[in-house]
């Protein structure tokens, strides 16, 4: 490349520059300067087949000289004169000169074929002619020929002769299979000197691979730069070239060598050698690779490497260290070449000219770009002596040695030049560029968070005027290392004109750029993609893997980070953030003999036990999907990925390889849609917008499922060195954390497993680092003295009632159980209903076992989202909701749910079910089912939720505290609530059980009864007049023991009964005698209760309520059963598949009239109430006269629940004689 | 009912003698196993003729208790036997019959068979039902003469009021005998009067019945002083009583009276 003046533009090399942008290497040995050599071959075209003929077309055009005619000129080819070509005219002067020439004049195809077979063999072919009539056609059978050239010199005897006619050859084809190409660049930073030992190319053949000459060229033939002289030997199977000379920093000795495929070619890979040896620089062998297809060229990459390497040309493997370079070459598929004698007249077809390049660097390669000088764009962009631009030497930060195709004047080229280190656009962190004949060639780069935070390198838009072949760059691990200073800057790397001096800038420091990974289990992956000008964007690219060494040394990475933790509140059991802070030392970053930190792969914080997720956080809080996290760009605004209602966090990252520091969120993943597939999950996004730098990392978060003890995992963290990381948790009323329950010192404990282990997923004990930091609890809630320590006090609340308290009306009734922070945490509640609040039952359907079941089932990742979209339970069961507030602090979560009517449960013969979708912000905790049994006295009718038979209430739901505090209850089933005709204050009672001390053990549980007042209203409006019917239904007659039949009749609207009492009149006399037995109250609650265990001799009779709130009559047997009065009760024991009711009455006497006086009787609406006692053998009650004699009236003494007194006498009804005189005859006795 | 059956109305005045010098003694009591029965039994007059049966009145007063103050067990069966100078003399006494005294208060008792009365007391009783707390009862006892199945019987009929209007009755079985001193027997099964769950605590009760039979005057109950010759005092067994209560051993015991020879 001599011309000083290039306006070419090269896109290709610039791939391999890319690949600058953050890389390493070794802390190296200062040492000398050296060359070294770096060899890529190749064939144009890239695909070799079977060889074709050489064809030249040559026309020749009369000439004149002094007025007569004359055409000659000297045939020349590959530097040889081999005759003379030329047409007669009358006065000989084409004889004459080529006479002049030495030769006889050849006007014939035969003549000229003569002249042409000493240096094409006896194979070639001339037809046409003679000249100036026809054109020639030269054919050299399946061999590359040089092109066919004419020289016309002054004729000496003919002073002002210039010519003799014209002479025109065309290479219609190159002839051959193509031309292998080799071109050995000096890469080192010293001139290689082959002056004392001849340096020499040998390029051993691949059998199958005949070469038919050969030629090369040093330098790019700059001035001075010696010639370089090939042979071609043992029978085309081996090249020799051979140069005595210098050869600068980045400059190369580029080899041809036309060659045929021989034999009958088969598509293979053939291999040979090629072998650089001599001067003072390293021998250096490479295999050579060649293709044989029959296949066009495609466009793709012929040849692709990329070396991290020390001084000389070692691999630099050292973790942590400073490279001295890192040398990327690549070649990209060749078309086939036209040849020239000259080069600037040669052309190449190229498949296609590249456009887009991506280098991806290996993971832990980077770059500290901070501290180096950079050639602004106003300099890089200025043209300056020599087709260079105006970059100051010290921005200088590698070289490149540049392979292209420029038609005209240029041809092919490939010249040393310059990489400079350019101020980086906004969104970039770092660039690079260089120039080529004036063409900017611009090197950006990018951190890819999706892939380990490779440094990817890219050209856009390369340009296609000059045809870019390929390249050889050089990134400098340290680009103030002094041995630079011999290929720093374009006076000393570029080889054409006068560029300037070389000379090492004044001042310039010598901080180290590249640092090596700092992980020894991986090799280094480089790799290129290119994507060609010719196909719609993104349809093709081409792409090659380079695998580097892994490294070594990972013991001598030092590793110490330093952590600190604490909460953003200490005082005992409340809400809080989290502060934590991370701080990597990383002194040996930029020293460029030391080694670097190592960075951590994994992180494991460990909150302490009793640190827990706050559930308040979830109200409002929604998922981060994986579908938002890839939207998060480095310029994306807050919200466009991740929602910012995700956000629980804050987070700061300073690295030392940039001046400006990475903030950004903690987002909560979208649970069991993330990368672990967990519940809890973080997404850690940060951002440094102006240097495109996006840093997305996922974090595991496990809860005990026993403790709620938090552990959060960050793996596969970047090996990109940072010096602080600062993330704060989210403090306030809805901040993330819970501070223990009690004061003291607690330790966060942090253990960090390095990129330097020796297998970083599987660490040893002793490889992970451990770290601990300690915060202090000092306070209790809200301020308070420090818990005890002894079993939290718990004074929890209860507000219940019914929403419109109007006697005997339907209304919703409402309870809401509530505690304080720092309190016990409920674990179960018994509900007292004050009496006369009862749920209208009829018409409602139960949720069946298997229903309930499947809402338990509902534990998986979508448990809770199932039963809202598809409750279990059927709707006619759903008699209300609930809203439970979980959390602590002063903002809670609220989660709504649904309560239903379920059967028998641990005894009882009803049950509510509360189903909970516990899907609480973005977290789906499945579906919470807690049932409890519901009772009803079955002497009052008063009902409760049994706490003994109820499911405790979840404590802890994988892993998360739930921390119950607003337990609330809204029984709105239209018409089902009742409330009483009884206008007393009463209450609602419950006892509620706190947890004690610990939670886990029923233990120490605590159990505490509260109570809210109730009253309905307006109970003196009601009305009271109940109807009593009796009759004596047997014998009449004196002695005789006739059965007893009590109807009662209520009307509606009316108040409830509260008390009963019937005097039977005084002809009934007790037969003491049937007296068979006497229920116990032991044998009563036996069993099933109500009865079930009584002996048949005490059953007396039988009894039915029925009741609007049953679709189902109450009845049973009436009992005679012991008491605690003087008598026993009679027991009328009424059941229903949903309640049983124990009708008490207590039996004494009026004037020795048999009295039955039912008490307590619940405060429910019955509109029929019958019973019936036995009569005969079985009879209580025996006639002492004639009941058909006289008038008998009970007297009966009605109460309403109101108060209200109803008393009468009816009278006692009996068959007195037989048919229609029997119906007369009934008596109405006294 | 007018005297047909003679029974032997020295036997009885024997025993009845026997009790009457028991009014200068203490009762006779038993004590054993917890259980204390106390029996007082007393003759009037006091005198008696040696060799003839004359008209007595018979008090007789019964308490069964325990030593703990408990409810005493319960009295299932009574046997009574009497003296041999004791005699029962139904005949002359209209008898009655169960139905008409039976259900029934004392009024209703006496309208019905009033000429059948030959005794009348009170009567306690406890009754004791599972697991309630006992209560006590009380009420008017009068004692009939009757006949069940052509025998002679003692209907003793009891009302009580307390705590309901309840009427029930206790029959007495009589029958001869010839066991030694003793030579007739009544026997009643309480429980069956009394139904399952009454204990009789304590019955007071005094028997005497003087009628007209045929222009004579006669006494339902009649003794003679069984005091050998020439001695003018005496004493004798008046009555050997058998109490069989539930889940226990009988128990017996003898009431020793003592009388005078009237001349």
């Amino acid at each position: 490349m001599r011309t000083s003046k290039r306006s070419a533009a090269l896109g290709g090399l610039i791939s391999a520059a890319a690949l600058l942008c953050c890389l390493l290497a070794f802390p190296l040995a200062a040492s000398a300067a050296s060359p070294w050599w770096q060899v890529v071959t190749g064939a144009r075209p890239t695909n070799l087949w079977e060889p074709e003929d050489n064809l030249q077309e040559i026309d020749v055009e009369a000439g004149k000289f002094e007025g007569a005619a004359a055409t000659a000129a000297k045939i020349v080819l590959g530097g040889k004169t081999l005759g003379c070509l030329g047409a007669e005219g009358a006065e000989e002067w084409s004889k004459k000169i080529c006479s002049f020439y030495g030769f006889p004049l050849s006007e014939t195809a035969a003549e000229l074929e003569g002249a042409l077979e000493p240096a094409l063999g006896p194979e070639v072919e001339v037809s046409g002619g003679p000249a100036t009539v026809e054109p020639f056609e030269v054919r050299v059978p399946e061999t590359s020929a040089p092109k066919i050239g004419f020289v016309q010199e002054k004729f000496d005897p003919a002073p002002d002769f210039t010519a003799a006619g014209k002479f025109t050859t065309k290479v219609l084809a190159e002839g051959g299979s193509g031309r292998i190409s080799i071109i050995a660049t000096n890469i080192g930073d010293a001139t290689m000197d082959s002056g004392k030992k001849t340096l020499t190319i040998v390029d051993q053949l691949p059998a199958g691979i005949e070469a038919t000459g050969a030629e090369a060229i040093a330098g790019g033939n700059a001035p001075g730069v010696g010639p370089v002289s090939c042979e071609v030997k043992a029978l085309g199977s081996l090249v020799s070239c051979t140069f005595k000379g210098q050869l600068a920093p980045f400059n190369s000795i580029e080899v041809e060598i036309p060659v045929k495929v021989t034999g009958e070619p088969s598509p293979q890979i053939l291999s040979g050698e090629v072998v650089v040896s001599g001067g003072n620089a390293q021998p250096k062998a490479v295999e050579q690779s060649l293709r044989v297809s029959p296949d066009p060229t495609p466009f793709g990459i012929e040849y692709f490497s990329s070396r991290v390497e020390e001084e000389g040309g070692e691999l630099a493997t050292r973790a942590g260290g400073h490279p001295f370079q890192l040398t990327t070459a690549l070649q990209f598929n060749s078309g086939r070449m036209k040849p020239s004698v000259d080069r600037n007249q040669r052309a190449v077809e190229q498949p296609a000219q590249p456009r887009n390049f991506r280098f991806p660097l290996p993971a832990g390669l980077t770059g500290v770009v901070a501290s180096l000088p950079t050639c602004s764009l106003a300099d890089f962009g200025r043209e300056a002596k020599e087709t260079t631009n105006s970059c100051p030497d010290e921005a200088a930060i590698g070289a490149a040695s540049v392979s292209f195709f420029l038609a005209g004047a240029i041809g092919f080229a490939r010249p040393a030049v310059p990489v400079f280190n350019l101020p980086p656009a906004v969104g970039e962190p770092a660039r690079f560029g260089f120039t080529i004949a004036n063409v900017p060639i611009v090197i950006d780069t990018e951190v890819d968070p999706d892939r380990e935070y490779q440094v990817i390198a890219t050209v856009r838009n390369a340009s296609q005027v000059p045809e870019a072949l390929g390249a050889t760059l050089a990134i400098w691990g340290v680009p103030g290392d002094p041995r630079h200073d011999n290929s720093r800057g374009w006076g000393c790397v570029y080889n054409i004109g006068e560029p300037g001096t070389c000379q090492r800038p004044p001042g310039l420091g010598e901080d180290a750029f590249l640092r090596l990974p700092v992980s020894c289990t991986t090799p280094m992956s480089f790799g290129v993609e290119v994507e060609p000008w010719n196909v719609p964007f993104a349809t093709q690219i081409a792409k090659a893997p380079f695998a580097g060494p892994a490294m070594s040394g990972c013991n001598q990475v030092s590793f110490a980070p330093e952590v600190t933790a604490a909460p953003t509140s200490r005082l005992a059991g409340s809400p809080s953030g989290l502060d934590f802070g991370l701080a990597m030392p990383n002194n040996g970053l930029l020293q460029k003999d030391a080694i670097s930190e190592g960075q951590a792969k994994r992180v494991e914080v460990a909150l302490p036990v009793g640190m827990t997720v706050n559930p308040s956080q979830a109200e409002g809080l929604v998922g981060c999907s994986s579908t938002d996290l890839a939207r998060e760009r480095f310029d994306s605004a807050p919200g466009e990925g991740c929602p910012e209602a995700s956000k629980v966090g804050e987070l700061k990252i300073q690295t030392p390889l940039l001046k400006e520091e990475a903030r950004g969120s903690l987002y909560v993943a979208t649970p069991f849609a993330n990368p672990f597939g967990s519940l809890i999950a973080l997404y850690m996004v940060a951002k440094i917008p102006e240097r495109g730098v996006l840093i997305k990392q996922a974090g595991l978060v496990k809860a005990d499922p026993s403790t709620g003890q938090l552990t959060t995992i960050f793996d596969n963290l970047p090996q990109i060195p940072f010096s602080t990381v600062k993330l704060n948790l989210r403090s306030g009323a809805r901040s993330s954390l819970v501070t223990p329950p009690a004061c003291g010192s607690y330790e966060v404990v942090a253990r960090f497993t390095p990129w330097s282990a020796k297998d970083p997923n599987n660490p040893t004990q002793a490889e992970i680092v451990p770290r601990t930091s300690s915060f202090a609890i000092e306070r209790g809630v809200g301020g308070g003295a420090c818990p005890s320590g002894a079993t939290p006090p718990f004074h929890p609340g209860l507000f219940a009632g019914t929403v419109n308290n109007a006697a005997k009306s339907y209304s919703p009734f409402n309870l809401r159980l509530t505690r304080n922070d720092g309190e016990q945490e409920f674990t179960n509640f018994s509900i007292k209903l004050p009496p006369g609040v009862i749920g209208k039952l009829a018409g409602i359907a139960t949720c069946t076992e298997a229903q309930i079941a499947a809402a338990t089932a509902r534990t998986g990742p979508s448990g809770a989202q199932e039963e809202i979209n598809n409750p279990s339970c059927p709707a006619n069961s759903l008699v209300g909701r609930t809203l439970v507030g979980s959390g602590v602090g002063a903002s809670l979560t609220y989660v709504p749910g649904t309560l239903y009517m379920a059967g028998p449960y641990h005894g009882a013969k009803l049950s509510v079910v509360a189903i909970t979708p516990a899907k609480v912000g973005p977290f789906d905790l499945g579906t919470v089912v807690v049932r409890q049994a519901l009772k009803v006295d079955p002497e009052t009718a008063e009902v409760f939720v049994d706490a003994t038979g109820s499911d405790p209430l979840p404590h802890i739901i994988q892993g998360i505290e739930v921390h119950l505090r607003d337990i609330r209850v809204y029984v709105d089933r239209p018409e089902f609530v009742l409330n009483p005709t009884n206008c007393d204050r009463t209450s609602t009672a419950s006892t509620v059980l706190g947890s004690g001390l610990d939670f886990a053990s029923a233990a120490d549980n605590e159990p505490v009864t509260v109570t809210s007042p109730f009253q309905a209203a307006d109970c003196s409006s009601l009305g009271f007049a109940p109807k009593l019917s009796l009759q004596l239904l047997g014998g009449t007659k004196r002695g005789a023991t006739p059965r007893l039949k009590a109807v009662l009749t209520a009307r509606k609207g009316d108040a409830n009964i509260g008390k009963a009492q019937v005097t039977l009149p005084h002809s009934a006399f007790l037969e003491q005698s049937h007296i068979r037995t006497v229920c116990t109250r032991v044998q009563f609650n036996s069993g099933a209760g109500n009865g079930e265990g009584c002996p048949k001799g005490s059953i007396y009779g039988k009894a039915k309520a029925i009741t609007p709130l049953l679709d189902e009559p109450l009845q049973g047997n009436v009992y005679l059963r012991s008491s605690n009065h003087e008598l026993p009760d009679l027991v009328a024991a009424l059941h229903s598949s949903k309640a049983d009711i124990n009708l008490v009455g207590r039996i004494d006497s009026l004037n020795g009239r048999i009295r039955n006086t039912f008490e307590g009787v619940p405060d429910a609406p019955v509109t029929k109430f019958i019973l019936e006692m036995q009569g005969g053998q079985k009879g209580l009650i025996v006639n002492s006269t004639d009941i058909c004699r006289g008038k008998h009236k009970a007297i009966a003494a009605f109460t309403g629940q109101n108060g209200k007194l109803h008393e009468f006498k009816p009278a006692v009804k009996a068959r007195c004689g037989g048919g229609k005189k029997a119906k007369r005859g009934r008596a109405r006795v006294r | 009912m007018r005297g047909r059956g003679h029974l032997k109305p020295k036997l009885l005045v024997a025993g009845l003698a026997t009790l009457v010098i028991a009014t200068s003694a203490a009762a006779t009591v038993f004590q054993g196993g917890g259980l204390r029965i106390t029996v007082l039994g007393q003759i009037q007059p006091f005198k008696l003729p040696r060799d003839h049966l004359a008209p007595v009145a018979v008090f007789i007063s019964g308490h069964i208790a325990t030593v703990h103050r408990s409810v005493p067990p319960q009295l299932q069966r009574m046997v009574i036997k009497v003296n041999r100078h004791g005699r029962l003399r139904p005949q002359g006494i209209p008898s009655c019959t169960i139905k008409q005294i039976q259900p029934g208060d004392t009024a209703r008792a006496l309208a019905n068979c009033g000429d059948a009365i030959v005794g009348s007391g009170r009567f306690w009783a406890t009754v004791v039902l599972p697991e309630q707390r006992p209560y006590p009862t009380r009420g008017r006892l009068l004692v009939f003469n009757g006949k069940r199945n052509g025998s002679p019987v003692l209907f003793a009929h009891i009302f009580t009021s307390q705590p309901f209007n309840s009427s029930f009755v206790i029959t007495f079985r009589i029958r001869k005998i010839h066991e030694g001193f003793f030579a007739t027997q009544l026997t009643a099964d309480l429980p069956q009067a009394l139904g399952s769950w009454g204990f009789v605590d304590r019955i007071k009760l005094t028997l005497r019945r003087k009628f007209t039979d045929h222009g004579r005057e006669r006494s339902y109950f009649n003794a003679s002083c069984p005091a050998p010759p020439g001695a003018r005092l005496t004493v004798f067994p008046l009555a050997r009583g058998s109490f069989y209560f539930a889940d226990r051993p009988p128990i017996t015991m003898d009431v020793v009276k003592g009388c005078a020879v009237k001349k």
